[in-house]
């Protein structure tokens, strides 16, 4: 009994990280609505200057938290003003190719770069937080994992008021619905694919400070992340944002129950043959609009 | 785009292709080992390219997870050999066994657009990682899958190439078929093209089926030569994502396209790896964005490449 | 017509100048022998891009210093010759990958024409190459490459300096048993050549020295979220937890443990790196481990092998298998200097017959080339690794249990 609370739990946090790391590149990919490869290494380099400054300075993550999200959102901007937007003003098959080559080349240089310039071998950081024991010691629950819980759920609050109480978030929605219904409408479509981006990009570097804290970062982890939390969007459903946090959720309950009841092996493997059922019976995802 | 009419040629094209082929067919004797390797990686990719671009490239549906094929391929062969069974009836089932896979997935996973499409062929490629290593039993694990026979180049050398002119053959006879004509029709819109009376799903599902045998036949060719096969290896992100970023880059849905950009970047790897101090992967991931932004149609599209790959006949409107 | 049939024909004549071209830029011309050598050429891939990275990255700047600090004496001194001659490295990237791996190996034999041969990183990539070696019967130093089945192949001309990797857990189990204090151990580790290796040998020896195993869990190598692997800990309950896997495992793990209780009597980590201890903090003290050299052991070469890590710039406590590769230099150097000569029949015959005094101690081959270097256990105190074991070379003595 109390190893199917632990294992709840414990399933509902690693949902959360998840969903934190995807909800990001929902909102790139539900706006600009092509392949973005790149966004892993977001990630990276938001863990990676977490690194620098709590190491180096021995600033607290969680304040460096504030630092980076300026930062990132400013990237975030600039990246999609400098790469991203010429690709999505392509069309057709073209769009597909050039996203992939794009992203794939940006990918590679910031993995490459990084490593000449910090080294590539693993890095962690200390940090522990005391965690919250229930009945006797046999449940435990991680106290760093369920702020990463607390934060997604704080963000998805304050994105949904976004969403449908401002200009921007309804402009935001609308584009993600129908671009070019949105144009004719009169949105912006250029100022809401800056926003996007660097909101994305943003999100993308605080998770990547959690994933500095829970695990440990190398400058390579960037693209099998990014192919991982693109399958976990298209689980949920592209174009919806909420659907990317239940997938996430999803997700983490079905490994975290699989690796106890079958074996560690299974665990990854379940995330990928859940994807291709999904998909194979619900092709626009759990929560995804069906495509014209 | 205007189309003159291409001037014909003064001697037939295939002699050029001929003359290339022989140079390569007596390169064993004129150079070292190393060129033979290179000569031996560049085929792979290229199998793998052309192979890709038949779904990828004329029917629009860029199969991120084409590696799958690959991977079954060896990993059925090395099983059978293994088991016992001989050489070339295991290489038979192996090939067949990756059709039945191909074909049995066409139906449902055609069902996806787009992005969604590329993501879920992706996962299907995670998968079968995923399983070879789960599956140890029958595939080794992590420990990987050996064959126990001797090294030997220059037969390996020649099945790549011949491996590689085949698929070549293939894909032109694909390409100048109602077959491939069918195939664009869908790339450009389904729709339309069912109202024609394209019989879509069957299309799709033959040229998925149409673009494993090479990659499957590719699997049994590498694992006698290289002895030894793991899931990372045969499943991972290079393996999958080279050929595909050169048959895009080269020129997808072209003929000539994927074997230019397995030719460019071959070169260009060998050029910077071996010349290049630092950031060689920084510089290639240069390469690859500017070719995103600037020609993504490929290198073969760009305007001076294209029109005089035409005059030479080596590109027909496709 | 006539204009076409020029073109034609200046695309023939142009293209076969390229391919013509292009191939003598790669060949760089094939050297013809010389009657005696100007320098010792030895030839390597390195994993200088890719997923090895990490682990052996700075290598080819480690061979780099220890060349320089060889020629600074003169060389290495070769009696075929009557002198010293100065020892070149001409290393190339292999991307972690086999099949470049073994294509720049081609290369290295038959086109720069070095008259030995380092060998890669990792047992994965060293089966692609050692092929090289016997095809053109040129001895290959295999530095990084311990799994059973290349030595089952039985090469001929190829020696590795590491006992396999089965071998890993026997210095720390044999102490324990010796203590004999601990009465119950759990093996993890995580699904990749290298570990499951160590996982494999660590069982069995611990059965035989009449340990109980009472878990033996193994992981694909990218599991973040051990929870499944965890709890069944805690329902064991071993005094000790033995994780064979690399930092990318290890650090979530261990991370992973504390936070959930599992509280055994000791924690066992396999490759205790910098990255592990800043990650683990406090918490990293009183982990075990095994290593193949630390400082303080009485064999020959440390302050060379400190001087050589000075100048490449590289911290061994981040890059252990620095040590090993160190091992590798000084076999070649005393394998030439034994020989007397650069001829390979007579390096090969050297480099398997030959005792051959290193970092951690001697070192013989035996006639399938597998060398004997056996791991020495340590424990973090203070913050750092310190020798426990065997008797007559720990620095300090083993305390347990270790978690608080």
């Amino acid at each position: 009994m109390t190893a199917l609370v632990q294992l709840l739990i414990s399933g509902v946090l690693l949902g959360g990280i998840y969903a934190l790391a995807a909800f990001g590149l929902a909102l790139i990919f539900g706006v600009c609505n092509i392949l973005n490869l790149a966004h892993g290494e977001f990630l990276m380099l938001g863990a990676l200057v977490c690194f620098l400054l709590s190491h180096s300075l021995g600033v607290d993550p969680f304040a460096a938290i504030l630092l980076l999200m300026p930062l990132f959102f400013i990237l975030g901007v600039l990246f999609e003003r400098g790469l991203l937007r010429a690709v999505v003003e392509k069309t057709g098959h073209e769009q597909l190719t050039a996203s992939v080559l794009v992203t794939l080349g940006l990918s590679l240089c910031i993995e490459d770069i990084a490593r000449v310039l910090w080294g590539g071998e693993e890095k962690g950081l200390y940090y522990s937080l005391p965690p919250i024991v229930l009945g006797q010691g046999s449940i435990v629950i991680s106290s760093v994992r369920l702020l990463a819980l607390g934060c997604i759920v704080g963000i998805t609050l304050v994105v949904h008021q976004f969403l449908t109480r401002t200009y921007l978030g309804k402009a935001l929605r609308a584009v993600t619905q129908n671009r070019r219904g949105a144009l004719l409408v009169g949105v912006n479509t250029a100022h809401v694919g800056l926003l996007t981006c660097g909101l994305g990009t943003m999100l993308a570097a605080v998770a990547g400070v959690f994933y500095l804290l829970l695990y440990s970062i190398n400058p390579f982890i960037g693209l099998p992340l990014t192919l991982r939390y693109l399958c976990i969007i298209v689980l949920g459903g592209l174009g919806s944002l909420f659907g990317s946090l239940v997938g996430g959720v999803i997700l983490g309950l079905t490994e975290v129950f699989t690796g106890y009841l079958l074996n560690p092996h299974w665990q990854e493997t379940v995330a990928f043959l859940m994807l291709v059922v999904v998909l194979l019976v619900r092709p626009q995802g759990l929560f995804g609009r069906t495509q014209t | 785009m205007p189309t003159p009419t291409a001037p014909s040629p003064c001697w037939p094209r295939w002699l050029l292709v001929l003359f290339v082929f022989l140079v390569l067919v007596v390169l064993p004797w004129l150079t070292s080992g190393y060129v033979g390797r290179i000569v031996i990686n560049a085929c792979r990719n290229l199998v793998l390219a052309l192979s890709f671009d038949i779904v990828g490239g004329y029917t629009g549906y860029i199969n991120l997870g084409h590696a799958a094929f690959f991977g079954i391929g060896a990993y059925a062969f090395g099983i059978c050999v293994r088991a016992g069974v001989s050489v070339l009836l295991a290489g038979g089932t192996a090939v067949l066994l990756t059709a039945l896979f191909a074909a049995l997935i066409s139906y449902p996973f055609f069902r996806l657009r787009g992005p969604y499409y590329s993501l879920a062929t992706f996962g299907l490629l995670k998968l079968c990682e995923e399983l070879a290593l789960t599956l140890s039993g029958l595939t080794g694990g992590s420990g990987g899958l050996s064959v126990l026979w001797p090294e030997n180049l220059m037969l390996s050398y020649f099945l790549h190439l011949g491996l590689a002119v085949c698929t070549f053959l293939t894909v032109w006879l694909v390409s100048c078929s109602r077959f491939g004509l069918g195939l664009v029709s869908v790339r450009e819109d389904e729709q339309v093209a069912r109202a024609f009376g394209v019989s879509v799903s069957w299309y799709k599902c033959a040229a998925l089926v149409v673009s494993a045998l090479p990659a499957a036949a590719l699997g049994p060719i590498y694992l006698s030569d290289r002895l030894y096969i793991n899931p990372g290896e045969m499943f991972g992100l290079e393996t999958a994502l080279m050929p595909i970023t050169m048959a895009i880059l080269g020129g997808s849905g072209l003929l000539i396209g994927p074997v230019v950009g397995v030719v460019f970047l071959s070169l260009v790897q060998e050029v910077l790896w071996t010349q290049l101090g630092i950031l060689r992967l920084a510089s290639l991931g240069l390469v690859l964005a500017l070719v995103g932004l600037f020609m993504p149609g490929g290198l073969v599209r760009l305007p001076p490449v294209y029109t005089r790959l035409r005059r030479w006949g080596l590109v027909q409107e496709g | 017509m006539v204009g076409t049939c020029t073109a034609h024909w200046a695309l023939l004549t142009r293209g076969l100048a390229f391919m013509v071209g292009f191939l003598l830029l790669l060949c760089g011309g094939m050297g013809h022998a010389a009657e005696a050598p100007s320098e010792i050429l030895i030839g390597a891939t390195l994993p200088l891009s890719g997923r090895f990275t990490p682990m052996a990255g700075t290598f080819d700047r480690l061979c780099q210093s220890w060349a320089k600090l060889v020629n600074g004496q003169g060389g290495i001194y070769v009696k075929a010759y009557d002198k010293k001659l100065p020892v070149k490295f001409i290393i190339y990237d292999d991307k972690s990958e086999p099949a470049e791996s073994a294509k720049f190996y081609e290369r290295l034999v038959t086109v720069d024409k070095v008259h030995l041969l380092l060998g890669p990183f990792s047992s994965h990539i060293t089966k692609a190459a050692v092929t090289v070696a016997d095809k053109y019967k040129i001895p290959m130093v295999m530095a990084e490459a311990n799994d059973a089945t290349i030595f089952e192949q039985r090469y001929k001309y190829s020696v590795n300096q590491v006992d396999l990797a089965d071998t890993e857990s026997y210095g720390y189990l044999e102490l324990l048993q010796a203590e004999g204090k601990v009465k119950s151990i759990a093996f993890v580790a995580e699904d990749t050549l290298h570990s499951t290796g160590a996982l494999r040998g660590g069982v069995k020896k611990a059965r035989e020295l009449g340990l109980k195993v009472v878990a033996e869990e193994i992981a694909p190598p990218d599991t973040k979220d051990f929870t499944a692997i965890l709890l069944k800990l805690k329902q064991a309950d071993p005094d000790v937890v033995y994780v064979e896997a690399f930092p990318q495992f290890e650090i979530p793990f261990m991370k992973q443990a504390y936070e959930l209780g599992l509280k055994p009597r000791e924690f066992f980590n396999g490759h205790i790196v910098d990255a592990v201890l800043k990650a683990l903090g406090p918490r990293a003290e009183g982990l075990t481990g095994v290593v193949y050299w630390a400082p303080g052991l009485p064999y020959p070469g440390a302050e060379e092998f400190a001087a050589v890590l000075k100048d490449a710039g590289i911290d061994w406590a981040r890059q252990m298998e620095s040590s090993i590769h160190f091992q590798s230099f000084q076999v070649i150097q005393q394998g030439i200097e034994q020989a007397g000569t650069l001829d390979p029949e007579a390096l090969n015959k050297v480099f398997h017959e030959a005792t051959f005094r290193t970092l951690s101690g001697d070192i013989v081959h035996n006639e399938a080339g597998l060398g004997n270097t056996r791991s020495y256990p340590v424990q973090v105190h203070g913050g750092e690794l310190k020798l426990i074991g065997p008797k007559d070379l720990a620095v300090t003595p083993h305390i347990y249990p270790s978690v608080k």
